[in-house]
């Protein structure tokens, strides 16, 4: 075996590994709500799959020949296994027992992530140990001896999956379904495999030229498109039986379908209804209410989901300028294809001025203080992405964009009748936030919440007498509205009733983009709607947790630390390793975090970043594996990394207050870099161990490790310490948890 | 204690200390709301605890309930499926007796009643569970838990009668949640409310006991009944209920002289085929008789069934028309504000009787319960 095509072997199974990762998180969004829950729960079951992975095959002590069949038959039934579940993840719609347009509960989510990212990530830790043991037994001397190995493993495979990220985020996301880009990436490791494991020359020309041959007829017939459009159909068809396919798209951001039912077309973004028209009832009745609140409606910004509905009715009733801000290109151009001729004339308005851009980033290089009403479309923050839409610094900014005479509409949904404690803590927030910022904020009743905001006094009002004098005054009229429509909004005794709510509720947090809090909240009573008797509450925990927890909890864990790390180097490798595993996730959420509230949620920026951590990896690998080779010991130069990667922490903290603002990718790369060398350092270290380990022990154990520490952080992070204690204390904990960490290892490790 | 033991100890003090929080810093309320009176009170208050009626005691100190359909067989200590009945040492007991949880001053069109006293508003009060559990529920905050897990206020019978008859609502009604499953609170409430001048009405879902609403119709002006579809795989499926009881409910209210108007929410998918409506409609004039309201309402995306996308409108049309064409009389669309389908009109001559903008926007014409125009007398309540 040709120890550069076994090499480029690794590298395309590194790539195939992380754009599978990506796929199956897209499908898993698709089939479920892509809340940050979910989000959470399959990036940990990923994780945990490799780690699981990892520690089996270091149990299971592979030998020599039992390496040689994995090596030719594991990637093989890897891709098997792929594509079974590929074609699983097109069939859950009809396997779960919900009904159409049922949101599906955690348990049920948590038990699919682990069916489907389960056997491939636990194929992906498996096969890094296999590959490492591999080389150890072949090719020592070239990798700097047994101690190089790890770190040459891990840069090949993190130079493959940054590569795979890269090639998958420009130039495959939103042009590729989910099937074409596995087949490709499949394609590549199957080729890598037939030019590297035959030994005679003749039949790896052979396979070479199968493999291009089944390339070029799959290429010339068209056959990727058309399994993804057959995969798009099956979904759908299980996911609304009696709604007819009109269109399918994967975008960068999300996997819109259109479809028709009775005369109305509803759009639907990663499964998730989004709308529906023509709807006057609904439209037209809403542009009434906005338009109402505001006393000029010469130039209005509108955001998000305006084709079918908003733009229609705001351009008919008198708006002079309006500007529609939507994130997804894609989504506008799908959704223009499929309106009434009258809606399609009003796109082509010269009053209407379409921006394809993340609206924080638009408003960030606009004009300031241009428009009359300002409106904000955009779904309950059940996310931290769109969480960014409901911050202290995101209105600041709208008001900054307001004319004096200004109104600001927002909304979350909410309930008629009765706000439970959850329900409360939700919108307590928002409100508090809104009028933190704004002179005067009122809102509606109903199950759906319109905040109502100005800066200047006496504009917005839940009076339904004023309004509907404001109504007849100005002259609109609609079928579907009267002036006394706005006791539907405003009915006395509920609003009576929810503002004494408000009002009695306890002073809370405000949600701000450096103690994001609203998405908590929300996913909290999301879950008391949707959970079992068993996960119903588990967020409702941890909203009532406080700032100080966390930091006790650390401080009650610390002889964990000073008994656990020092005593061997073996143990002070994992440990260490899954320290810095939890650590480099976590600071990975928190920077993605900052980067996307200070540029915007810009696709191809984010894959950028990713893939900007692992290149760090990729290179850090490298060069621990140089040191090492070279005979730098690895107790000498850990606890200076650690201090590294505690200063990268602290650094992100001083980002997040303000005082850095331009560090955040040299961060990302300081913290891939950091953990790539510290990885092979730490495999060095665990081989000084005197129980003698392996290689495929310690690639095993550090693996597990790894990834162990990056599923806990992955958990974590954005469901409890950002939410908890905002990103500043965060990178702060980690800060200090690294420079714990640091001053452990600098006391002398029995070898 | 060995090094073993001392890291699980610190491991757990640990978590309990992250954990631990006497008092939530954002999700605590314990305080008045308007406009129920008084304070939340605690959750094992004992002024919500009643005997209850319609059960059976069995051996073992077992009881069967017979309230509703569901029968429910309940072990000492355990609760019925509405999760608000509870059989204390072989006496089955309520534990919601003036326990209110939502309490407002609506127009009667939002029950929704089109034929009962228009333009007239109701004191609508509700207390927390159902013995049904539907997927698109509007008030599953309070619907689909304990008691103990909602806040709530003690209003007793009189106060709540009281409080309808000082701020002069003519109407009072329990809705929201499932009223049957308090039924000995409506019980004593609608005796004094009809002593006091009001007409009490119920908005169910019918699913209750032919005794137990049979002992309660005297008390009552109206019943409002979500028929939720024309199938038991739906109920059982979307709802965890059954249709024949339901419609059995009907013909006893129908058969007590009672008015009683049908609400039929439309599911895009679920329960809009023609036939299950034309099957609806059929029975609703063959067994209720054709001059009984049947509202066709819109759903909108709610609860568990978010991604479901809201009715088209032409759906509810279709349902109209289906509905009319089978003989039904007084045929509404619901939930789509300012549609001509949501007015009523005379069945005789056709006359605009009662034009509808929304909830709040009533114009009547009628005379005396008459048409105007033909002097037709339309069913309803109109005084």
């Amino acid at each position: 075996l040709n120890r550069l095509l076994f090499l480029i072997l690794v590298w395309a199974f590194g790539a195939l590994a992380l754009v599978a990762q990506v796929i199956f998180l897209r499908q898993l969004l698709v089939a479920f709500y892509g809340n940050e829950m979910i989000i959470a729960l399959v990036l940990a079951g990923w994780l945990g799959g490799v780690f699981v992975g990892a520690k089996l095959t270091g149990w299971f002590r592979p030998e020599r020949g039992w390496l040689k069949i994995w090596l030719a038959a594991g990637p093989l039934v890897w891709l098997a296994v792929l594509a079974g579940l590929l074609i699983l993840s097109y069939l859950i719609p009809g396997l779960t027992g919900l009904a159409p347009g049922e949101v599906a509960p955690l348990h049920l989510v948590l038990l699919w992530v682990l069916a489907l990212t389960g056997p491939i990530s636990l194929f992906v830790g498996g096969l890094f140990v296999l590959t490492g043991a591999y080389w150890a037994e072949h090719w020592q001397p070239w990798g700097f001896g047994r101690q190089g190995v790890g770190g040459i493993i891990f840069w090949v495979e993190s130079a493959g999956s940054c590569l795979g990220l890269l090639f998958y985020t420009f130039f495959m996301a939103g042009r590729w379904g989910p099937v074409q880009v596995l087949i490709l990436f499949g394609g590549l490791v199957l080729a890598a495999q037939a030019l590297a494991l035959p030994r005679r020359p003749v039949v790896k020309i052979f396979l070479s030229l199968l493999i291009l041959l089944a390339g070029t007829l799959y290429h010339a017939y068209n056959f990727g498109p058309r399994l993804d459009l057959a995969a798009d159909r099956v979904r759908f068809s299980r996911t609304q039986p009696a709604y007819k396919l009109l269109a399918v798209q994967d975008t960068p951001y999300q996997h819109l379908t259109l479809a028709r039912r009775g005369g109305e077309t509803a759009l639907f973004g990663n499964q998730v209804f989004m709308g529906s028209w023509p709807n006057p009832y609904h439209y037209q009745v809403l542009t009434m209410l906005f338009l109402t609140q505001a006393p000029k409606i010469d130039r209005v910004l509108l955001a998000g989901q305006g084709p079918g509905g908003f733009i229609h009715e705001l351009l008919a009733h008198g708006v002079k300028d309006l500007v529609y801000v939507a994130l997804d290109p894609a989504e506008t151009r799908l959704v223009a294809d499929y309106l009434s001729p009258e809606m399609s004339r009003d796109l082509r308005d010269p009053r209407l001025h379409i921006i394809h851009d993340d609206l924080r980033r638009y408003l960030s290089r606009s004009g300031k203080g241009t428009f009359d009403l300002i409106v904000i479309n955009a779904p309950d923050p059940d996310s931290a992405q769109i969480n960014r839409l409901y911050t202290l610094d995101f209105f600041e900014e709208v008001k900054n964009h307001l004319s004096w005479e200004g109104v600001m509409v927002t909304s979350i949904s909410g309930a008629e009748n009765y706000w439970s404690p959850e329900l409360l803590s939700y919108g307590h927030t928002l409100d508090s936030t809104l009028r933190t910022v704004f002179r005067e904020v009122v809102f509606t009743a109903g199950d759906q919440h319109y905040f109502f905001a100005a800066r200047a006094p006496g504009l917005v009002t839940d009076d339904p007498g004023v309004l509907a004098e404001r109504y007849r005054d100005r002259g609109f009229n609609s079928s579907y509205f009267t002036a006394k429509s706005f006791l539907v909004f405003f009915p006395p005794s509920n609003l009576k009733y929810l503002k004494a709510r408000l009002a009695q509720a306890q002073t809370g947090r405000l949600n701000t983009d450096a103690h994001p809090l609203s998405y908590l909240l929300r996913l909290a009573w999301w879950e008391k709607m949707t959970g079992g008797p068993w996960t119903r509450f588990l967020l409702g925990w941890v909203v009532r947790i406080k700032a100080w927890g966390p930091w006790a909890a650390g401080l009650i864990c610390l002889p964990f630390l000073l008994i656990l790390v020092r005593p061997s180097p073996k143990r002070a490798a994992v440990w260490t390793m899954t320290l810095t595993g939890g650590m480099t996730m976590a600071l990975q959420v928190l920077l993605i975090l900052l980067f996307q509230n200070r540029y915007g949620v810009i696709y191809q920026q984010i894959g950028l970043l990713s893939a900007l951590f692992m290149a760090g990896l990729a290179l850090g690998g490298l060069m621990g594996r140089t040191m090492v080779g070279v005979g730098f010991s690895p107790v000498n130069f850990l606890p200076g990394l650690e201090f590294l990667l505690s200063a990268a922490a602290g650094l992100t903290a001083l980002t997040v207050w303000g005082f850095m603002p331009d560090l955040i990718l040299p961060l990302v790369a300081a913290a891939g870099l950091a953990s790539g060398l510290e990885f092979a350092l730490l495999f060095a270290l665990y081989l000084e161990d005197q129980t003698r380990p392996s290689v495929p022990q310690a690639l095993s154990g550090l693996e597990a490790a790894d990834h162990g520490g990056a599923m806990i952080g992955a958990l974590i992070t954005g469901l409890v310490l950002a939410p908890v204690l905002g990103l500043g204390l965060t990178a702060v904990s980690l800060c200090c948890l690294k420079a714990l960490g640091g001053l452990v290892l600098l006391r002398p490790v029995h070898v | 204690m060995n090094r073993r033991d001392f890291l699980r100890w610190a491991g757990l003090a640990g978590t309990g200390l992250a954990l631990w929080g006497p008092k939530v810093w954002a999700a605590e309320d314990a305080a008045p709301s308007v406009p129920l009176p008084g304070p939340s009170v605690p959750e094992d208050d004992q002024r919500f605890v009643r005997p209850a009626m319609f059960y059976d005691r069995l051996e073992g100190k077992r009881v069967r309930c017979r309230l509703c359909p569901r029968g429910c067989l309940v072990d000492p200590g355990r609760r019925g499926y509405c999760g608000v009945r509870e059989n204390r040492g072989g006496d089955y007991h309520t534990l919601v007796y003036s326990r209110i949880v939502a309490l407002n001053n609506d127009p009667i069109e939002k029950k929704p009643f089109n034929h009962f006293r228009p333009g007239t508003m109701v004191l609508s009060a509700a207390a927390a569970g159902c013995n049904v559990a539907c997927k698109f529920c509007q008030n599953w905050q309070i619907s689909q838990f304990r008691p103990e897990e909602v806040q709530a206020r003690f209003i007793p019978p009189d106060e709540l009668v009281g409080l309808a008859v000082k701020n002069k609502i003519p109407n009072l009604a329990f809705t929201y949640s499932e009223p049957t499953v308090c039924y000995e609170y409506i019980y004593e409430t609608t005796r004094l409310g009809r002593q006091a001048g009001l007409k009490c009405v119920i908005v169910s879902n019918g699913f209750i006991s032919t005794e137990a609403v049979t002992k309660l119709a005297p008390h009552l002006a109206a019943y409002k009944v979500d028929l939720k579809a024309f199938s038991e795989d739906y109920y059982r499926e979307i709802c965890s209920g059954r249709l024949g009881p339901v419609l059995k409910t009907l013909e006893t209210l129908v058969g007590l002289g009672l008015w009683v108007e049908i609400v039929n929410l439309v599911l895009p998918t679920l329960n809009d085929s023609e036939k299950d409506i034309k099957a609806l409609a059929q029975w609703v004039k063959t067994n209720l008789g054709p001059m009984v309201p049947v509202h066709f309402t819109r759903f909108y995306p709610m609860y568990k069934m978010r991604n479901l996308p809201p009715t088209p409108v032409t759906t509810l049309e279709a349902c109209h028309e289906t509905a009319k064409a089978e003989g039904l009389k007084y045929v509404y669309i619901g939930n789509v504000p300012g549609h001509p389908y949501g007015n009523t009109y005379c069945h005789q001559c056709g006359r605009l009787l009662i034009k509808r903008t929304g909830l709040w926007s009533v114009e009547a014409e009628l005379e005396a319960g008459r048409c105007p125009g033909c002097r037709t007398e339309i069913p309803g309540v109109w005084s």
